[in-house]
């Protein structure tokens, strides 16, 4: 009887051998053109947005987020993009500020809220535009106006929001009233120092499209994103964030290239891929560090585990196709 | 910085003496660590359970400005208070503070009919010692700080429009932010007032 199991256990075992041969073939065929798509993201720069006081100028961040848009997508008009970007008319957009104005302010510019919206109003009503993040009253010290269910664009925290999904853990704005988000992040980044040996190494430790997502969470899981880094990328490979997201949209028209230190980069980095875009605001983030004799950031553990694991986009160079503009 | 390096060891060591399951080589460094920081940490320093900041401090507001809504209370996760824990505040920045023994946190807020705004927050630590660590840690306070006019060993930044500084007043981290920076005069005059009524908390 052993024998019989040993043998048939043998004969399963180079089955599955064949299996996994002709599919690493077949792999090894499809690789070429899965490696030749390469991800856009666009870096778009305009220092007429923003001034030296953190004073955006409307028109000129409106014209910095349209010719971005197009950039992105090729189309010539917003709704030709927005489409492309797989918006239609009765979707429900959801957009996950970063309201932050601890130390230095680093909440999203209104005036490229507007922006977005107007842009988005092409295709869909302003009512059918939600603005959330965790907590409404941080979005009201950000200077935004706080509208449940009123006319014209919503804007509420995910403590109006009607709840948390059970089995996602997430706000119930993007599992059930959203069909679409925007992942609208800031420019910013967070050190720490991390225990490497017996050297203390000053590491950067938050991200920027993942770890706004931490406000989507349910409250009592914000914590295990601090210092888990599989549980940051995780968050956003579930369903309704990882199917739902239709653009990952950085505000770096203030920004801080280390922490509690701010500077006027007077950009905004768009695409649709979380993980590419993420690399992008780090090498902008760098490329200011450089010029302040300040070692590089790394990417973050939780970009790689995205990355790797969890497949939600591209972080390597010769995978992103970066185009810069200066509208 | 002693504690927080010791406790990181620990865990490191820790975790790589069950997986080799032998003595590691940081154990030894270990031990005398721990040896060094039994020693030196006065008895003065040893944690004890802070009380909240003073009543005083919820009825202060600034010249020109009123208090903007109701001040906020955070605590940690094992102990949060009204309004949550502090990563519902700063989220993973907190981090930053836990490693300095945070307790609580009371923040308010002011506005004027400029409507600028200026921001308190009074960080309790478990020692005054933490506070001190808390201040000179340039993950809280960036190097390139100027003195304060009122408290020589405060931490002040201008990056316009935002003005802000930092002090310690016993095992309280202090912070306070205007966010035009024109107004660093009446935001400093306003420090000077909060430090009064810490001090007056202090045995």
């Amino acid at each position: 009887m052993n024998q019989h199991r040993t043998a048939s256990g043998r004969c399963s075992v180079r089955v599955l051998t064949r299996i996994a041969l002709c599919l690493v073939a077949v792999g090894i065929a499809a690789v070429p053109a899965v490696a030749a798509e390469k991800v856009r993201v666009v870096v778009a720069r305009n220092p007429r947005a923003v001034n030296d006081r953190n004073v955006c100028d409307a028109a000129e961040t409106t014209r910095l987020f349209d010719q971005a848009l197009q950039a992105l997508t090729g189309a010539k008009t917003p709704a030709e993009s927005w489409k492309l970007l797989g918006l239609a008319p009765a979707d429900v957009v959801a957009v996950k500020m970063n309201c932050n104005n601890w130390t230095i302010t680093l909440s999203p510019h209104r005036e490229l809220v507007e922006a977005v919206s107007r842009s988005l109003e092409t295709v869909i009503p302003a009512n059918q535009i939600i603005l959330y993040d965790n907590d409404t009253e941080a979005l009201k010290e950000s200077g935004f106006a706080i509208n449940r269910a009123g006319p014209g664009v919503r804007c509420f925290g995910t403590d109006q929001g009607g709840g948390f999904d059970p089995k996602e853990r997430l706000t119930r704005i993007i599992t059930q009233t959203a069909t679409k988000i925007i992942n609208l992040a800031s420019l910013k980044c967070i050190e720490n120092n991390v225990l490497t040996g017996l050297f203390i190494k000053n590491e950067m430790v938050a991200s920027l499209f993942f770890k706004n997502h931490i406000g989507s969470l349910i409250p009592q899981d914000m914590s295990k994103c601090h210092d888990d880094p599989d549980f940051l990328a995780e968050v956003s490979s579930r369903p309704s964030i990882r199917k739902k997201t239709i653009l990952n949209l950085c505000d770096g028209l203030r920004g801080a290239y280390r922490r509690g230190v701010p500077w006027y980069w007077a950009g905004i980095i768009l695409s649709r891929d979380p993980v590419a875009a993420e690399a992008a605001a780090i090498s902008a983030m760098n490329e200011k560090r450089a010029a302040e004799k300040i070692d590089p950031l790394p990417l973050p553990q939780s970009l790689k585990i995205a990355e790797s694991k969890y497949h939600l986009g591209k972080s390597k160079q010769e995978n992103i196709e970066l185009v810069r503009i200066n509208p | 910085m002693g504690t927080i390096l010791l406790n990181r060891l620990l865990k490191k060591g820790a975790v790589s003496f069950r997986r080799q399951g032998k003595m590691h080589g940081y154990f030894p460094v270990l031990v005398v660590l721990l040896f060094i920081l039994c020693c030196s940490t006065p008895s003065s320093q040893l944690a004890h359970a802070p009380g909240p900041p003073p009543r005083a401090l919820a009825a202060l507001a600034p010249e020109g400005s009123t208090l903007s809504g109701q001040p906020r209370y955070f605590g940690t996760e094992a102990h949060p208070l009204k309004d949550g824990n502090i990563f519902n505040y700063i989220d993973g920045g907190g981090m930053v503070y836990m490693d300095h023994g945070f307790i609580d946190l009371f923040h308010a807020e002011y506005g004027d009919d400029q409507r600028n705004t200026i921001t308190l927050d009074v960080y309790s630590m478990s020692t005054a010692g933490q506070a001190r660590q808390a201040l000179a840690d340039e993950r809280i306070c960036p190097a390139g700080a100027s003195p304060l006019d009122f408290d020589t060993s405060g931490k002040s930044y201008r990056f316009p429009p935002d003005y802000f500084f930092y002090f310690v007043q016993g095992r309280r981290l202090v912070y306070l932010h205007v966010s035009d920076d024109r107004f660093s005069a009446r935001l400093t005059r306003f420090g000077a007032m909060v430090k009064s009524i810490l001090e007056k908390e202090e045995p």
